[in-house]
């Protein structure tokens, strides 16, 4: 369990002072995927790197498994690294070393025996699925694959917490769900508590079961990730950029469906129900993990507004009221 | 002088003691200028107030050994070569002038080396909980190796360069047998001779340079 309390990081240069964590209380709970969210500047990566010291922070504690980790220093903070992985956006594997040699290196650090660390190199390859590649160099690897390599590295020591800093933003969206489905098999297979810090809707939607949101160093909500999306006040939504374009007649009223009901349903229904006529703008399926969520945008006669909105009303749906056209 | 005599009696001496001179101040200013170099790299970033005034110090007296005319360098040291109890108008003595240029000639292209090794990686190896003393050894020198390898071929050379000064203090290279036979008994033949040897060591220094490179990228 990583539970942040009122930590506080600011960073100093000669003519001005930025706040990049202000004031930050959050529990990460062991085993799950969990999301730090928001724009960029928003203070993510800082707060990632809080907790394995790579960034020292001003004020408040964190306390990792119990340990308050602002108070280890030398051997100690070198061996707490140890216990927690962690990947980078661009990989950060040694061009110079072969595949086996990069994810051999935790290793060969810790004066293993040569005949431990091939069978670990091995069982790691095997694990990230590099089984072909370990004689290859990085720069006849493709970036997932470097990514793989990074994330068997950081596995080599069997750490209980992975933390990922953008670690698929400089791939292209299959390859990012590639790495995305090694990171959710690390997570259930091992037990591994994963850490992500992504600007991505799509990660965050594939991957995170619970998601905060941070803006210019504060947090603004935690919560889970599909509860998040479907709320219509959500500060989630002020990071989805949509081309949301609607009708400037009529009313556009877009609905969130949630876990219990699906779509089609609650729209055929209402049709017959209401027995008026509405045109369906603009929908979208989207995926939270296993689950599939839709938001669909209909547009409706002035005089049928009201009711539409009332039958509505008495159904699970959330919904929202799109001024028309100006979107 | 014709080429026989000078490659039956000449060339075998001549090339031994300039690869002798220019070997052994390799080795030394190799081992020294990467440690100079490694001290550069870990003083400079640092944020303590006193490992900052150790980096001035340091880029300092390196500078000003740097700028300090090789030529010139040969004579303020020969107090310091029989310091050393060694010979100064010798094979010997004009070894120290040498290495005392090679060193931080070499610091400053290991430096530049280190400086150059993607700071991802750096940040890559801490968060694995390595050591300063393995991210030093078994990261950054082992990332810079390839651009290192390039820079130690680069000072050879120099130094194969530097070496035809030795006859300044009667030392022997193939330097100096161009200089005394060429340019004070204007025996032309002899001086290209020489040169032409110091070509054909030159390009084979880049060759081999160029093969270890590939192999060590
Ligand atoms: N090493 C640093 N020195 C000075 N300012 C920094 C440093 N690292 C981050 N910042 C500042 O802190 C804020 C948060 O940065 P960061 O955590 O990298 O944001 P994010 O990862 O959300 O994009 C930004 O305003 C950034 O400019
Ligand atoms: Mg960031």
């Amino acid at each position: 369990m990583i539970v942040f309390e009122h930590v506080k990081k600011t960073f100093k240069s000669k003519n001005n002072i930025v706040s990049a964590i202000n004031d930050v209380s959050l529990t990460i709970e062991d085993g799950e995927i969990f999301g730090l969210v928001g724009q960029s500047g928003a203070g993510k990566s800082t707060l990632l790197r809080t907790i394995n010291q790579l960034e020292k922070i001003d004020s408040g504690s964190i306390l990792v498994n119990g340990v308050d980790v602002s108070t280890l220093k030398g051997k100690a903070l070198r061996d707490f690294r140890k216990g927690i992985a962690m990947i980078f956006q661009h990989f950060s594997i040694m061009e110079t070393q072969t595949v086996y040699q990069n994810i051999a290196l935790p290793l060969v650090c810790e004066h293993w025996k040569r005949k431990d660390i091939d069978a670990r190199v091995h069982e790691l390859a095997e694990i990230v699925g590099l089984t072909e590649k370990l004689q290859s160099k990085p720069r006849e690897l493709s970036g997932g694959q470097k990514q793989r390599v990074a994330i068997a590295r950081s596995l080599a020591l069997n750490p209980k917490i992975l933390l990922c800093d953008e670690a698929t933003s400089a791939l292209d969206p299959i390859t990012t769900d590639s790495i995305l489905d090694l990171l959710k098999k690390i997570n259930k297979d091992l037990g591994i508590t994963i850490i992500i810090v992504t600007h991505q809707m799509e990660v965050i939607k594939s991957a995170c079961k619970r998601i905060a949101i941070l803006k210019d160093g504060n947090l603004l909500e935690v919560g889970e990730t599909d509860d998040l999306f479907l709320s219509s006040s959500s500060a989630l939504k002020t990071l989805v950029v949509e081309d949301e374009i609607v009708p400037t007649t009529g009313k556009n009223i877009k609905l969130y469906f949630p876990k219990t009901c699906t779509a089609e349903s609650i729209i055929t229904k209402m049709a017959r129900d209401l027995n008026c006529d509405f045109s369906i703008v603009w929908g979208k399926l989207e995926k939270f993990q296993e689950l599939v969520l839709g938001t669909l945008i209909i547009n409706v006669s002035e005089e049928n507004f009201d009711r539409v909105i009332e039958y509505l009303g008495k159904t699970d749906v959330r919904v929202e009221i799109i001024e028309g056209g100006d979107r | 002088m014709s080429l026989k005599t000078y490659i039956t009696e000449y060339l075998g001496k001549y090339l031994l003691t300039t690869l002798e001179m220019v070997g052994i101040t390799l080795l030394i200013g190799a081992v020294i200028g990467t440690i100079l170099g490694s001290l550069l790299y870990i003083t400079r970033k640092s944020k303590k107030k006193w490992v900052q005034v150790l980096y001035k110090v340091l880029d300092f007296i390196v500078g000003l050994i740097r700028s300090f005319p090789f030529y010139i360098l040969i004579f303020v040291l020969l107090p310091f070569t029989r310091l050393l109890g060694l010979r100064a108008m010798s094979n010997e003595g004009f070894i120290v002038p040498l290495t005392i240029a090679a060193i931080p000639f070499i610091g400053k292209i290991i430096e530049g080396s280190l400086i150059e090794v993607n700071e991802g990686v750096v940040e890559a190896a801490t968060s694995l909980g390595l050591s300063p003393w393995q991210i030093i050894t078994r990261v950054v020198l082992r990332e810079a190796l390839p651009s290192i390898v390039s820079g130690i071929t680069l000072s050879l050379i120099t130094l194969i360069g530097y070496s035809a000064m030795s006859g300044a203090v009667g030392a022997d290279s193939l330097g100096s047998f161009a200089y005394n036979f060429g340019m004070i008994s204007y025996d032309t033949a002899a001086m290209l001779y020489a040169v032409g040897t110091i070509v054909i060591l030159v390009v084979l220094v880049q060759t081999i340079g160029n093969f270890i490179y590939k192999l060590v990228k």
